[in-house]
């Protein structure tokens, strides 16, 4: 009877262990995709933002339009980071901030730094470079239910040069002009 | 006879349903907040007595809030042919399709140039400045344009305006067949004024490319070198801006009466406050009232441009950003869609919902803040869920509904089963309750009956219950009634009873009716042919509890 217990006990240990571990492992394998994946950000530049921002429109796909939306905005920001922004009839390309080989140099960073926010609101230090344009929910052609989720698109504002000396700051990228 | 109400019952709701189901299908998608659209009011003269009256009528008409107007010089296109026109072969006057001839009189007259001088604010010497363009810019931009903005370093909402300049329309109303004529005989004989009409809708042809061009080559102000400002004044009076039908909508033959013979029926008891001139005036101006309403209605509910959409921005109560400035109402019927994407990366509409304004409709005219107010809306309808970002999507309608199916008489015999018709109209009152005034008639055989009654109750989305009362009157008819008086055959019946409605796919309904007659005043000839109760159920009786089922359709 004893050893039946234990074995109960060990299989739902080893259960539990297992679980989580999976989890921590996709949540990680999720966050890194956040951002490792360069092709996958859908953006448009919508004009010559503020001083030392940028402006543009970007997609994000999840399992709700909130999950979407904080997607959307952390996209934003590893797009200014690793892939850099298009052109557009008003204004000129821009270039990434970091190095894709940046990311998995300073990985444990990244992993602190895109972290979502969780129910007080606290997350990764990027929400302090993105806002967006508007309170208003995404709607029309930039709310569309797919299978599974929604894709949606929202307007946001980066803090680019502050996202930048951040990343200096912090040592991820050389500060403008070293080295010359 | 029975099977016959069957079938009229099934061909109505075949009719009823195969509209509703088509309206999910291959609808366009919407554009995600209204633009605004300008139009300028033309009229067509033909030179004879009416000219000034109409003239003075259709230049009161009233847009509405969602169009800017552009005051053009050209009022009026005058054509030497007849405001009469009967189709050959037919003695019904209809309203002829100049769609050709006005076509070219808009082009030959430079109405395109006209609107375009006009936004552009050109002043007699040929000068011209965005004042206008700037203005319409900043009044038609959403809250969303305004915060943008606010985050780009180029100005953006002023100088949509001239984004604006290729919305721009005109309306041209024909007002033919204008007479005065008496209808109806004997009791009902009555003067009444009666015309036809038709609206042709023109769009300015404008795009991008003819900015540029108009930038590049017409464009004067003081800023113009002075030797070119007299050939770029001259290059813009003879430049000729095409404009295009978009649309012709006509209406039947309208009358009004003037109610000259029912006063006079009065006699002594008569209004004499009111003279036949003072009456046929009044009824000319109600007719044109009518007439310029039902045009606009019909195209404001036909062309899309017209139609108002904004996203749902708040949930409990549901509003959304829009208000009188795009002439929301209390009661406008609004459908609330989601886009859903398919596997092949097309995009189809979706309808969620069914809402209609309630009456907290903001006051927003106003140049958006980024804190715009908003208006209230409340679901009467539909299975979905409606949410933050749906698109709501102006869907006009007369709120009336008709009602067919059939209906049982309380007690009796020879017809246990009619017919039975209603039409109503809603009267909106606030989120959860309804209201309505139906008019319904019920035929049993050689018997019938027809009433008016008022309910007022609940309703939650798809369900609506409510008490009403009504009076009427019940009648039987036969080869020969006439040689009674209709008293005789008649007798008065006062219902209440209760109503429940569920929709099924909306505009269609499944409704419910259970009420309660009582009759009273019967002519003799109505108790004879009531009868009397006999082992075979020989007879026919109102008083007691009724019942109607059947199908409801809202238009």
């Amino acid at each position: 009877m004893k050893t039946k217990y234990l074995f109960a006990v060990m299989l739902t240990a080893l259960f539990c262990l297992a679980v989580f571990r999976l989890e921590a492992q996709s949540a990680r394998a999720v966050n890194k995709g956040m951002f490792k994946s360069a092709a996958s950000y859908e953006v448009q530049v919508l004009g010559v933002g503020q001083d030392g921002t940028k402006v543009f429109r970007i997609w994000a796909y999840d399992k709700t339009v909130e999950a979407a939306i904080n997607k959307a905005k952390r996209d934003a920001v590893a797009a200014c980071l690793f892939s850099g922004l298009p052109g557009s009839g008003n204004t000129n390309q821009t270039p990434a901030i970091c190095k894709l080989s940046d990311e998995e140099t300073h990985e444990a960073f990244f992993q602190e730094f895109f972290a979502y926010p969780d129910k007080k609101g606290n997350g990764g230090a990027y929400l302090r470079f993105v806002n967006r344009t508007t309170d208003e929910p995404p709607s029309g052609k930039y709310r569309v239910q797919m299978k599974g989720g929604y894709k949606i698109a929202i307007d946001v504002q980066v803090m680019y040069n502050n996202l930048r000396s951040y990343m200096e700051e912090k040592g991820i990228v050389k500060k403008l002009g070293q080295g010359f | 006879m029975k099977t016959r109400y069957s079938y009229i019952f099934l061909l109505l709701l075949t009719a009823c349903l195969s509209p509703a189901q088509g309206q999910d299908q291959g609808e366009m998608l919407p554009e995600e907040r209204y633009t605004r659209n300008s139009a300028s009011i033309i009229r067509m003269e033909y030179g004879d007595s009416f000219d000034a009256r109409v003239a003075a009528h259709i230049n009161n008409t009233s847009l509405g809030g969602r169009f800017d107007i552009n005051e053009i010089a050209l009022q009026a296109l005058k054509i030497s042919e007849s405001r009469n026109y009967y189709p050959m072969g037919s003695s019904l006057p209809t309203a002829p399709d100049r769609t050709e001839l006005i076509s070219t009189m808009l082009n030959e007259q430079q109405a395109g140039q006209q609107i375009v001088a006009y936004v552009f604010n050109r002043q007699s010497d040929g000068n011209m400045n965005l004042d206008r363009v700037f203005e319409r810019g900043e009044y038609s931009a959403h809250d969303v344009d305004m915060r943008l903005s606010g985050t780009l370093k180029v100005e953006t909402v002023r100088d949509a305006g001239s984004q604006l300049i290729g919305r721009s329309y005109l309306m041209v109303y024909d007002v033919t067949n204008l007479r005065q004529e008496y209808s109806g005989e004997g009791d009902s004989r009555e003067l009444y004024w009666k015309a036809t009409a038709a609206l042709y809708l023109y769009k300015l042809n404008w795009d991008e490319q003819d900015l540029d061009t108009f930038y590049d080559k017409y464009w004067l102000d003081d800023n113009t070198p002075a030797e070119e400002k007299q050939a770029k004044k001259a290059a813009f009076e003879a430049w000729n801006i095409p404009v295009e039908l978009i649309s012709r909508i006509s209406l039947f033959d309208k009358s009004v009466s003037t109610g000259i013979e029912a006063n006079k029926r009065l006699g002594v008891l008569g209004d004499k406050k009111k003279t036949d001139e003072q009456r046929l005036s009044d009824a000319f101006a109600e007719l044109h009232k009518q007439i310029c309403s039902d045009l606009n209605y019909k195209i404001e509910k036909q062309h899309e441009d017209f139609v108002v959409t904004t996203p749902i921005t708040s949930l409990r109560p549901i509003r959304a950003k829009i208000g009188t400035k795009e002439d929301v109402k209390h009661g406008l019927r609004f459908y609330a869609y989601g886009f859903k994407g398919n596997s092949d990366g097309s995009i189809k509409l979706v309808r969620k919902g069914i809402l209609r304004a309630t009456k907290n409709v903001a006051d927003n005219r106003i140049v958006a803040t980024g804190e715009s107010p908003e208006s209230e809306f409340t679901k009467i309808a539909g299975y979905g869920r409606v949410v933050e970002g749906l698109t709501l999507v102006e869907k006009k309608d007369l709120n009336l509904s008709l009602g067919v199916g059939f209906n049982s008489i309380p007690q009796g015999g020879p017809v246990n089963g009619g017919f039975h018709l209603d039409l109503s109209y809603e009267n909106h009152t606030r989120k959860g309750f309804c209201a309505y005034a139906t008019a319904t008639l019920n035929l049993d055989g050689d018997a019938m009956n027809y009433l008016l009654s008022y309910g007022y109750g609940l309703r939650i989305p798809n369900f609506e219950i409510y008490p009403f009362a009504g009076v009427g009157i019940d009648a039987y008819s036969f080869d020969g009634d006439d040689a009674y008086e209709s008293s005789d055959l008649n007798a008065y019946l006062v219902q209440g009873g209760l109503r429940a409605q569920l929709n099924i796919f909306y505009p269609v309904y499944l409704f419910w009716n259970v009420s309660f007659n009582t009759v009273f005043g019967k002519g003799y000839k109505y108790e004879e042919l009531e009868g009397t109760s006999d082992s075979n159920g020989n007879y026919r009786d109102m008083n007691g509890t009724q019942t109607a089922l059947g199908v409801r359709y809202c238009f």
